[in-house]
């Protein structure tokens, strides 16, 4: 390039910078004009922070390992939780995307659960609520092994809940704190004998407050008192669940038959209202609810909530549609639940 | 990625309101569309609490192709500068190597690897300007500019491959991405008139997310992209 063409390519640079060619009209312009752009831009960087998330900080911080916990005893891989971390089964479960989990609750020494109604009990300051998620790589066979991929905790403290979500390693001999979410290859052979892959996201600290947050506060989804009151089977005894907490200690005295239980949606035996209602109050209530994300919709799915107050009616083809179409739910599920989406058609279409 | 040297290139066309007030308007403004292969991918910065996701992630991820599609106004402000904005969508973002599966060994048609896609979908509206220099039909052009990004949604694509045949799953979500985001765009190429009226533009052009993917978190995700931009300009 010669020089006479460079100086015309940045004539418009050299007006601005050097004063002997600056037209003073020019110069106001220019700084209006940068004012302007400046505030625009510190609005749209200022827009650029909305994710659709409700993130909630954590008010303690969690320890890099999920071995420094001390959850589980002997191989990590065996999931064998230690003395005081106590397994507890739910009635009606979330949807992850087929992966199996094991739930376990640790209390402070000398505290026990309080039961308030049939929802979520009174947890003491400490109580630790474990979940971990796998595959088995033949459901048809789980002698086959399963790949162990998060464990999310919950851990109550004065303040209220904290989340944090360990990622495990290929190995299955430790667990890593990630805060900012991860996308982890799966597969495994399903119950068909179905060769099936996803892309199974570990999700951040951000995505996990939004679904498990009421007015702001950080909450447990499943452990409510209806839903932990179901059959269990420990030491080779069948007995409700309620009673085994309790003679575990880990929940105050309570009658188990005045706690209403939540059916299990799985089981086809139950009336097909019962069970869609059952389905939505675990997967779509946390967040279609008074207090929750997506409370501006107006749709709530509360078990308790009678069908008239619920809006179902209203919005029957939105509901099969944004189902069907994978974007509801918004997290937590990378693959359409066709199971549960078929159980919600069925009731949809007997609905008048 | 430091994004300041984007950042800086892009506020260049704003020294262009420093030109003189008395214009002349030799060219009129000119509508056009725009079409353009991408190739994407994305920085991750390091993180103390996230290190083991970062380091999976750039062992795992690499650039995969995206596209850009817009139509534009073009206004002249000088004989060889050109103020440009118009409305576009853009796919974009990056995909994992080829996984190898691990399956038990007792059951057939297994597929032996998958990639997973991860495709960001934005409208676009930018807001660039473009020098035109040379003489004769055709011209050099240099533009540099904003483009505001809105957030459509996230695809997640599984490409699962058989020993025969490969299969796709996808699954689409619309929140956990910035709603709206700020790219820095710089290019460069030619301009060529195929008639009085329309003339025909190639240009490789940059793009650098300047505000992260996914605001708020440990591990700072930031889009870019580079691509050649074929367009088509006709003057009123």
């Amino acid at each position: 390039m010669k020089k006479h063409e460079f100086n015309r390519l940045i004539q418009p640079i050299r007006r601005i910078f050097c004063p002997e060619n600056r037209n003073p009209y020019a110069r106001k312009r220019v700084a209006g004009c940068c004012v302007l752009v400046g505030i625009l831009l510190i609005k749209m960087v200022g827009a650029c922070q909305n994710d659709g998330l409700i993130a909630i900080g954590n008010t303690r911080s969690f320890l890099p390992k999920l071995s420094q916990y001390g959850i589980f005893q002997g191989n990590p891989a065996n999931l064998n939780p230690s003395a005081d971390f106590h397994l507890y089964e739910l009635a009606s479960t979330l949807f992850t995307d087929y992966a199996g989990k094991q739930r376990l609750i640790k209390l402070p020494p000398g505290t026990s659960l309080a039961a308030q109604g049939d929802g979520f009990p009174a947890f003491p300051s400490g109580t630790m609520l474990v979940k971990t998620f796998y595959y088995d790589k033949n459901q048809r066979d789980p002698s086959n092994g399963k790949v162990i991929i998060e464990t999310r905790l919950l851990v109550k403290t004065d303040l209220g809940w904290n989340v944090a979500t360990y990622l495990w390693a290929d190995d299955q001999q430790e667990a890593t704190l990630v805060t900012s979410g991860f996308t982890k290859t799966v597969n495994w052979v399903d119950g068909n004998g179905t060769a099936q892959v996803i892309a199974y996201h570990v999700p951040s600290e951000r995505e996990c407050t939004t679904c498990h947050q009421l007015s702001g506060d950080v909450v447990p989804i499943g452990p409510k008192l209806r839903n932990l009151n179901r059959p269990v089977t420990r030491n080779n005894r069948t007995l409700n669940q309620l009673d085994y907490l309790q003679q575990a200690g880990i929940l105050s005295a309570l009658s188990s038959s005045s706690v209403s239980a939540l059916p299990a949606y799985s089981d086809a035996d139950l009336p097909l209202e019962t069970r869609a209602r059952a389905y939505a109050e675990i997967n779509c209530a946390h967040c279609h609810q008074a207090a929750g994300y997506a409370a501006s919709t107006k749709l709530f799915f509360n078990y308790e909530l009678p069908y008239d107050q619920t809006t179902i009616a209203r919005h029957k083809g939105q509901i099969i549609h944004l189902m069907e179409t994978g974007k509801m739910p918004r997290l937590g599920t990378t693959v359409v639940d066709q199971t549960g989406l078929a159980l919600l058609k069925s009731y949809i279409n007997s609905l008048p | 990625m430091n994004a300041l040297p984007f950042l800086l290139a892009a506020l260049m066309p704003l020294t262009l309101a420093g030109q003189p007030a008395a214009r002349q308007r030799p060219h009129r403004a000119s509508i056009g569309i725009q079409v353009s292969p991408l190739l994407g991918y994305r920085t991750i910065g390091t993180s103390t609490v996230d290190q083991r996701v970062v380091t999976n992630r750039n062992g795992l991820e690499i650039p995969w192709w995206g596209y850009t599609a817009s139509i534009s106004l073009s206004v002249p402000v000088s004989k060889r500068i050109a103020l440009e904005s118009g409305v576009g969508y853009v796919s974009r973002g990056y995909q994992t190597r080829p996984q190898a599966l691990d399956w038990p060994g007792t059951v057939s048609d297994l597929p032996l690897s998958s990639t997973t896609r991860f495709g960001y979908h934005f409208l676009s509206i930018p807001g660039k300007a473009t020098y035109t220099f040379g003489t004769g039909k055709l011209r050099g052009i240099v533009e540099a500019g904003f483009s505001m990004n809105v957030f459509i949604d996230q695809r997640v694509t599984i490409i699962t491959r058989y020993a025969e045949r490969e299969t796709e799953s996808a699954s689409r979500k619309e929140v956990g991405v910035s709603r709206f985001s700020l790219f820095a765009l710089i290019g460069a190429g030619v301009c060529y008139p195929i008639s009085s009226r329309i003339n025909v533009t190639l240009a490789p052009v940059f793009q650098y997310g300047i505000t992260p993917l996914r605001p708020g978190l440990a591990v700072r995700e930031h889009l870019y992209s580079g691509g050649v931009t074929i367009g088509l300009a006709r003057r009123f």
